[in-house]
């Protein structure tokens, strides 16, 4: 939608991010200190003595051998070859914020049994399965061996750092402070110079630890009441070359070393026009970090949701230790290593460690943890139409008769902030949308649906009936003096519902009802913007660090997850309404892990450019590695005008990306694909027809990844895990394992390179059926028209072929199967339907059916037909790519009969086409090819 | 196993025309319509292939061998396969009559003369929306998914069963046509006012300068929080209601940028550039439309400092 610096910059033009409006390394006391400890021997120690021993868990005490603070150090071992291992403090003075099983943590996590090997040395070693922890004592380290390989170690640079809760050391008193500080907020920058000079007198007194007890950036002095509470350690992967994940950030897929830049922020923050290929932070944060190299894959989790930061940089591993690395990286003296080092603002230290050993098993272990995306309801993997705003209702019946005048398909059109009466959310203007159920019906006629916004800012307004309700019923959050914190945002000034709170959640959730939501309706699903939380005046444009949570958490805690508890609550409003009988959609800017439960993300405000275009790649990519596989980047870029060029690769690119919406500033020109020229609606109409097409793919590779957690849009490394030329690429990607895609993000691009993956692969293109072998790239033809996607040899893909106005209505609609022949002539698939829209699936009404081609013969084999589920949905086409020769006949057999079928066959494409076997998806048969 | 494709009429004519502009061709003449029923409508003979337009019946006849030659390309196939729920052709053109195609169009069986030809996107073929006013398009009568009605009520299109709505339609059409022949005959007015003009003044305000007598006066319009004031070929003007603020300019002279019956459009620029998208000034479109009154219809702001002004004039019919 929009951010921030709207406001703040006016309409200057500005044309990228406004750095100084957010902190840096250098602006941030816990990240100086952290970043300035220098690799050696640690001060942490161990007590092998206390060592306390569980049937799945081991606990020993850990000594601080400066400060002599103690903690506690508990290593788990969990199902499914994963670790925890946990360090709290012991005696602290005050609990720290640790997110709520539920919440993050879908469950406790289930314990397996972990082996005390004995003690030689100051080593323990523990094992579970075919992997084991080696604890070293003192120095405090840790090494987890998989198969007997060194695959993660923890602290072994000595860069532990666990600031233990102390009382404040001798400060003015309290009151006078915040007087200070107020006065500091408003006086500008000559104070806040002063100000400065005095706390460099403070920090004389402890240089080693600068910005420990009041921290001032910019304008904005945040009180820290309970002093430096940071935590931090490093954690190696030996013979790690690649590393990804934590989101979320505007980079390339494989994470780059920070040695020369900040390290990469995970902090939820509103970037105006956000710069590309940085670590600074954005919108959502999920601290997961995938570590990859052709031997394994292999998972850390960093459970906090407090700032983040974390530093990576390349190294050489000790060999002396890790000798057994040298059996895979032969004819190699040096073993690579990569290093990262987290450290977080508060919380305690609470790392998940997923050991693969392949990409999928840590989707599989990951999701083990905090949970899949459930299956979307088709309408919401379909197309949307955005834009800020249409205005009213005439607006919006325009668009939506314009898209059938010129035969696009769309299913959902949404409406942005200036809907609403006043930026009030849950109302209307009623000067442009007097009869919002009449336009909902309208669209719903079509199969249609349509998106509101409602963002967690309420404006301070008493006759704001949702304002003044929150308000009245405490469920605000408060100011560090106990106030409701107010802030401005789109309404002016507003209040924020404390969304860590269940019971604010059930409040907001009862908002969704359609006696509460007056002129919504069942078919209308909502967008939570700003949810960062996005706050125009307040420090780096959110909530002051040092505001207060009803549950007595500063928001520095639990910055990161609040804007989960806003999707999380709407989703839960939206399921409401229907008693929890049909699925919803909600989609979500700012995230955290967890999110892809109960929402959709998008990569926020990008921009209408060509480098913004190709980034969402990366961007999508990385967000499906971490578990929020149904995510997508604005069509057509929010900011500014992009050329018509521009805007049709995009929507070719973003038919073939999981969320698939195209977006708009209220500044920019309308763009709605028909207002294009011929050339131009032609190709983005065939390209939206496209994902249509493909839709059933789509809903059955979002079916199976709610079941494994597995990326939907894949890097080309986790299909092909030991191909090394791939773990760099994030401009080719997969769909589930059988399709892949390169969109053309180049300005006046005509060829693309395409690197097919796969010694011995075969791969065809999905239009001219043109075969390439794996393991090569080629630069391929693709003018304006073409968007180079290809099926891999190998694989069945379940097609609905006949354009509709929307999903909805291409119900009973015949498929078509797209067998694509690997080089020994074989191909497997699959298909899952149901009825499309409800939970009912999860009570098995639901249909699930496996294709397999092999020795001259297609075999459908329902899987799964849960009672009472029907449809009328049939099979109208096979086409057999990559077959040699013609065959002379092709029979069909089902229940005993034997029917001939009609058929084509290409001599120059080698593809046999067979028309119309007529036959009920539903059903079991065998097409044999004679 | 089950046939989903239907009975084929064996014969039809071609229609010569694959690729028609996206709405159609238009009729032309001023007939008088009489909308009594289907008495003047025109109905697809039985032998002509559902979907297929009456005057392209020779199209669909079977070859020597039996055979349909698709329409553009040079694949023939058994003329059974023609309306068999199975696309055949590249070009769609085996398809007229169902959903099998992806590029093809149904004509409806009931065309009513003097209108755009009446056609549906193969697209909207048996979805369970009755598009064509006959219902035609959904002749396997399927139903659509229950929760596309709301509150169990049908919205912007009807739903399947399929009701006759070609007497609407015809009436409709007679209420335009109507209002089109009262506005032609009060078009002298307008003519009559431009006759003193040169004729390179008359060229500014449309053919034999029939818009120059809007230029005389200024119209008003209150749209949500605005008023509007249209001077026509000089200025337009926004207000904030009750005079609330200053006033901005919305554009200024102008040129005509479409000038065909029925189709008027006259672009203003120059407006007022403050607070607009990169400081580029305000702009305005007028379209005139055919009415029986001089007046401003409505007001729009697609983008945001574009706006398009709808004005009925009888000079317009």
């Amino acid at each position: 939608m929009k951010v921030a610096g709207f406001f703040l910059l006016g309409l200057a033009s500005v044309f990228s991010v406004q750095r100084d409006n957010f902190r840096t390394c250098d602006n941030v006391g816990f990240c100086k200190r952290h970043r300035a400890l220098e690799p050696g021997t640690s001060s942490y120690a161990a007590s092998a003595s206390s060592m306390k021993l569980n049937p799945t868990s081991v606990s020993l005490d850990v000594l601080e051998k400066k400060s002599d603070v103690k903690f506690t150090l508990t290593i788990f071992g969990l199902k499914d070859n994963t670790f925890r291992i946990r360090l709290e403090e012991k005696d602290a003075m005050r609990k720290r914020y640790e997110p709520p099983v539920g919440d993050v943590l879908i469950k406790v996590p289930e314990g397996e049994e972990l082996k005390y090997n004995g003690q030689s040395g100051n080593q323990l070693t523990f094992n579970k399965g075919t992997s084991r922890v080696v604890l070293t004592t003192e120095p405090l380290r840790i090494d987890v061996y998989s198969d007997d390989d060194p695959v993660i170690s923890i602290n072994s640079q000595g860069l532990l750092k666990f600031e233990h809760t102390r009382p404040k050391p001798e400060a003015p008193p309290a009151e006078n402070q915040d007087e200070e500080n107020k006065e500091e907020a408003q006086e500008g920058e000559e104070e806040q110079q002063k100000e400065e000079e005095v706390k460099e007198e403070e920090v004389k007194a402890e240089p080693e630890e600068p910005d420990m007890w009041e921290e001032t950036f910019k304008s904005h002095t945040d009180s820290k009441p309970f002093g430096p509470t940071s935590i931090g350690v490093d954690i190696s992967f030996p013979g790690v070359e690649h590393v990804y994940g934590i989101p979320e950030h505007a980079d390339s897929l494989a994470l780059k070393t920070t040695k020369t830049t900040d390290p990469y922020r995970l902090y939820n923050l509103d970037v105006f026009e956000y710069d590309l290929y940085n670590p600074m932070a954005l919108y959502g944060a999920v601290p997961l970090m995938l570590a990859h190299n052709e031997k394994r894959t292999v998972g850390v989790f960093w459970l906090n949701a407090a700032e983040t930061w974390v530093d990576i940089s390349s190294n050489v591993a000790d060999k002396s230790i890790f000798s057994n690395l040298a059996d895979f990286v032969t004819g190699n003296n040096e073993i690579p290593q990569t290093d990262t080092h987290w450290f977080s603002e508060s919380g305690v230290i609470d790392v998940f460690l997923m050991l693969g050993p392949g990409p999928k098993d840590v989707f599989r272990q990951y999701a083990a943890l905090t949970g899949t995306t459930p299956l979307p309801p088709l309408f919401s993997i379909s197309y949307h139409q955005c834009r800020w705003n249409y205005n009213d209702q005439d607006d919006v019946r325009t668009v939506d008769e314009n898209f059938d005048k010129f035969d696009i398909p769309y299913d959902v059109i949404w409406l942005d902030i200036e809907h609403t009466d006043g930026k009030r959310y849950f109302t209307w203007d009623a000067a442009k949308f007097p009869n919002s159920i009449e336009m909902l019906r309208n669209i719903s006629s079509k199969g249609r649906k349509m998106v509101t916004i409602v963002d967690p800012h309420l404006k301070r307004d008493d006759n704001y009936k949702v304002f003044a309700e929150a308000r009245d019923k405490g469920l605000l959050i408060k100011n560090k003096d106990g106030g409701d914190f107010d802030g401005w945002c789109w309404p002016g000034s507003s209040g924020w519902p404390d969304f860590l709170e269940k019971h604010v959640r059930d409040w907001w959730a009862d908002k969704f009802s359609a006696s509460e939501y007056v002129g919504s309706a069942p078919n209308l699903y909502v967008w939570n913007d700003m949810n960062e939380p996005s706050v125009f005046n307040a420090p780096e444009i959110t909530v002051n660090r040092d505001i207060k949570h009803l549950g007595g958490w500063e928001n520095r805690e639990v910055h990161n997850i609040y804007g989960m508890y806003v999707h999380e609550a709407t989703m839960d409003g939206l399921l409401k309404r229907t008693n929890y009988q049909e699925r919803a959609f909600v989609l979500t800017r700012a995230f955290f892990a967890g999110t892809q439960r109960t929402a959709a993300v998008w990569t926020g405000d990008n921009m209408g450019e060509w480098s913004h275009l190709k980034i969402s790649n990366p961007m999508i990519m990385s967000l499906n590695l971490v578990g929020i596989t149904f995510s997508g980047a604005d069509v057509g870029g929010f900011f500014r005008n992009p050329d018509n060029e521009l805007v049709t690769r995009w929507y070719q690119a973003g038919a073939f990306q999981p969320f698939f919406r195209a977006h708009a500033h209220l500044d920019t020109k309308r763009r709605e694909p028909y207002l294009l020229p011929d050339e131009n609606v032609k190709v983005i109409r065939e390209a939206i027809r496209a994902r249509y097409t493909y839709l059933p793919y789509w809903y059955t590779e979002f079916f199976t990844s709610e079941k494994d957690g597995a990326a939907v849009m894949r890097p080309l490394w986790v299909e092909f895990p030991k191909e090394k030329a791939t773990f760099g690429i994030d401009d080719n990607y997969m769909i589930g394992s059988a399709l892949l895609v390169r969109p053309v993000t180049d300005q006046g691009a005509t060829n693309a390179n395409v690197y097919f993956p796969g010694a011995g692969e075969v791969w065809y293109d999905v239009e001219t059926y043109q075969t390439y072998k794996g393991q090569q790239e080629v630069n391929v033809q693709a003018p304006l028209s073409k968007i180079p996607v290809y099926q891999k040899g190998g694989t069945i893909i379940p097609r609905k072929m006949r354009p509709r106005r929307s999903s909805t209505l291409m119900f009973d609609d015949p498929f078509t199967l797209v067998v694509a022949l690997d080089p020994k002539q074989e191909a497997n698939g699959q298909l899952f339907i149901d009825d499309y829209r409800t939970f009912k699936y999860r009570d098995g009404a639901y249909g699930f059916i496996k294709y397999s081609f092999t020795s001259h013969k297609l075999h459908s084999n329902v899987e799964h037909q849960g009672s009472g589920f029907t449809t009328k949905e049939w099979l109208e086409r096979v086409i057999v790519v990559g077959l040699p020769h013609e065959p002379r006949k092709v029979t069909l057999h089902q229940s005993g009969q034997t029917k001939e079928l009609i058929f084509t066959y290409d001599s120059t494409t080698h593809v046999l086409i067979i028309r119309k076997p007529g036959v009920n998806i539903l059903q079991n048969w065998t097409i044999s090819l004679h | 196993m089950e046939e989903n494709g239907d009975d084929l009429d064996e014969t039809g004519d071609r229609y010569e025309d694959g690729d028609k502009s996206e709405t159609g061709d238009k009729h032309d003449g001023v007939d008088e319509l009489v909308a009594n029923g289907k008495g003047n409508v025109q109905e697809r003979p039985k032998s002509v292939p559902r979907g297929v337009h009456f005057s392209d019946a020779g199209s669909y006849k079977a070859d020597a061998r039996g055979l349909f030659k698709c329409l553009e390309s040079e694949l023939r196939i058994p003329m059974n396969q023609v309306n068999d729920d199975y696309c055949d052709c590249p070009d769609s053109s085996d398809e007229p009559g169902t959903s099998a195609c992806p590029h093809a169009r149904f004509f409806c069986t009931v065309q009513i003369p003097h209108r755009d030809v009446q056609f549906v996107y193969s697209s909207h073929v048996n979805d369970g929306i009755c598009d064509c006013c006959d219902g035609s398009d959904e002749w396997q009568d399927k139903r659509v998914p229950s929760n596309m009605k709301l509150d169990g009520k049908t919205g912007a299109v009807f739903h399947t069963p399929c009701i006759d709505r070609c007497g609407d339609v015809m009436k409709i059409l007679e209420d335009e046509q109507r209002i089109r022949r009262q506005g032609l005959l009060r078009q002298k007015r307008y003519l009559v006012a431009a006759r003193n003009l040169t004729l390179f003044q008359r060229q500014k305000y449309g053919p034999a300068g029939i818009f120059y007598l809007l230029s005389q006066q200024c119209y008003e319009h209150k749209a949500h929080e605005y008023v509007y004031t249209v001077c026509p070929f000089e200025s337009v003007r926004q207000q904030g209601t009750g005079g609330f603020g200053a006033k901005t300019m919305l554009g200024r002279h102008g040129e005509w940028t479409k000038q065909k019956s029925g189709d008027y459009v006259h672009s203003m620029r120059n407006g007022d550039a403050t607070l607009c998208p990169d400081g580029q000034p305000r702009q305005t479109q007028l379209r005139f439309l055919c009415g029986l009154e001089d007046g401003i219809i409505d007001v729009t702001e697609a983008s945001k400092c574009r706006y398009d002004v709808r004005f009925s004039s009888p000079a317009a019919c």
